[in-house]
């Protein structure tokens, strides 16, 4: 079941979180990862390292990504932040402008 | 339990600061520097995106944005002028190429900065209502490169030589112009407007003063106005295919006025061929183009119809002096419709069934009967 269309996003342990490119495409900072002109790296081979993200996080915004697909497609659900992943988890949101 | 955790951020936070000290910045930036260095160089493929994006993040976030953008201005800068001198060095017709080799090159290079540096551009830039990265990449561009003494008289002389060329008959590389022509609209439409149209447009009406003069010394009436159309035209293409569509009227009025304001009162009174001529010899042809013309220029309209009416006053004493002579009423009325007639189509036909030359036609009968 290997869709050619997915990035692999790996966290600062090494975790491998692999997700559909129209999810990972939520951040901006991926999407411009992945769409610049010039073939840098991570277009290249399709994975991007977060050695500054751990995967505790990097599990999270993956999650939120998938959320955040659904509802714009009309599938209003919450989406729960534990609190004490809180001030990371934003800092991260920061750094991948999402 | 959950205090402890929130007691352990706090202590991270304190010491993600302590890490952040003038040479933690300088070591980022040279990373940062060397990086542009390479794409510069075409070398990206090697660079991580990521670990570029990252560490111009950490500059802006740790108030050392400042020195990333000098940094880069400075950079940037150097680059330029470097390319500057390549594009100097190109032989004769190579010029144009080179500058836009080089231009294209600059452009994938500036988004590709561009992205690395989004959050600088997202964040410290409006803060500090300093010139985003996209634009300043064009500034620099035109500060250094197309405003660089060498190469500033040279891009114009090249550009209006080619014109020139294409304006005699030649056929030059109208894709290598489109694209040139499209970077001065990019870099700004002043700038297309002070380093090429407004010489442009002073070069053209030489060219057209003289051809003009040319022209009208050794053609009739209605082969001079056949010329003119087909320049105008062409200069109509022209815009079309690569310069900016808003240059398109500014042209064609200097081809009016020096073509056809210019000489208006010569062609439409020339002995044996002008206006006159083309009435009484039915030349449709000649009379449409002329009309198309004319009506291009102040007053155009209104002289021919002046000439008209006058003509037809002529023909009008004519007529009544020699039913006079005839004295055959049935003939002279004949013949009154007749010309009625026959300007009526013309009007039709060759001046687009123009209302006011058709009030004109219609009074000057009236004065006659």
């Amino acid at each position: 079941m290997k869709k050619v269309d997915t990035v692999k996003l790996i966290s600062a342990e090494g975790m491998e979180f692999v997700i559909d490119k129209e999810a990972a495409m939520v951040s901006q900072t991926i999407r411009n990862m992945l769409t610049s002109p010039g073939g840098f790296a991570e277009a290249e081979h399709g994975e991007v390292t977060f050695p500054e993200i751990s995967a505790v996080i990097l599990e999270k915004i993956c999650q939120y990504f998938y959320w955040s697909l659904q509802y714009s497609r009309g599938k209003e659900t919450e989406f729960h932040i534990e609190p004490e992943l809180t001030l990371e988890l934003m800092m991260a949101a920061n750094y991948l402008h999402t | 339990m959950s205090n402890q955790k929130k007691r352990n951020f706090h202590i991270e936070a304190f010491k993600h600061r302590v890490v952040v000290d003038p040479k933690y910045a300088e070591k980022i930036w040279s990373i940062l520097e060397h990086a542009i260095h390479e794409i510069y160089n075409h070398n990206a493929s090697g660079l991580s995106f990521e670990e570029l994006y990252r560490n111009a993040y950490n500059m802006v976030l740790h108030k050392f944005g400042e020195k990333l953008y000098s940094g880069l201005v400075t950079t940037m800068t150097a680059h330029l002028k470097e390319i500057s001198k390549s594009i100097e060095a190109a032989q004769g017709g190579l010029f144009l190429e080179e500058l836009n080799r080089k231009w294209n090159d600059h452009n994938k290079a500036l988004q590709m900065i561009r992205d690395i540096l989004m959050y600088m551009d997202r964040t410290y830039i409006p803060n500090t209502h300093k010139t985003p990265v996209h634009e300043l990449g064009l500034n620099l561009w035109r500060d250094n490169v197309i405003h660089s003494s060498k190469i500033q008289s040279r891009l114009l002389s090249m550009l209006l030589e080619l014109i020139h060329r294409e304006r005699t008959g030649e056929v030059i590389d109208r894709g290598l112009m489109r694209n040139i022509i499209k970077m001065l609209m990019d870099i700004g439409s002043s700038v297309y407007q002070e380093d090429f149209e407004k010489p442009f447009l002073e070069v053209s009406a030489e060219f057209y003063r003289r051809e003009s003069q040319k022209f009208i010394e050794c053609c009739d009436t209605g082969d001079y106005l056949k010329k003119a159309e087909i320049r105008l035209n062409e200069e109509i293409e022209r815009v079309t295919h690569f310069l900016d569509v808003k240059s398109e009227v500014n042209i064609t009025n200097v081809v009016e006025k020096e073509m056809i304001a210019n000489h208006m009162m010569r062609l439409i009174h020339m002995e044996n061929y002008g206006l006159v001529n083309m009435f009484l010899d039915d030349k449709y042809e000649d009379l449409e183009r002329m009309y198309n013309l004319f009506r291009r220029v102040p007053n155009g309209l209104s002289i021919t119809r002046d000439v008209m009416t006058s003509h037809l006053r002529e023909i009008g004493k004519q007529l009544v002096t020699d039913a006079e002579k005839l004295k055959d009423p049935v003939e002279f009325v004949q013949r009154l419709l007749d010309e009625k007639d026959k300007y009526d189509n013309i009007i039709n036909q060759a001046f687009c069934n123009d209302k006011t030359f058709q009030n004109a036609l219609n009074s000057s009968f009236e004065y006659l009967t």
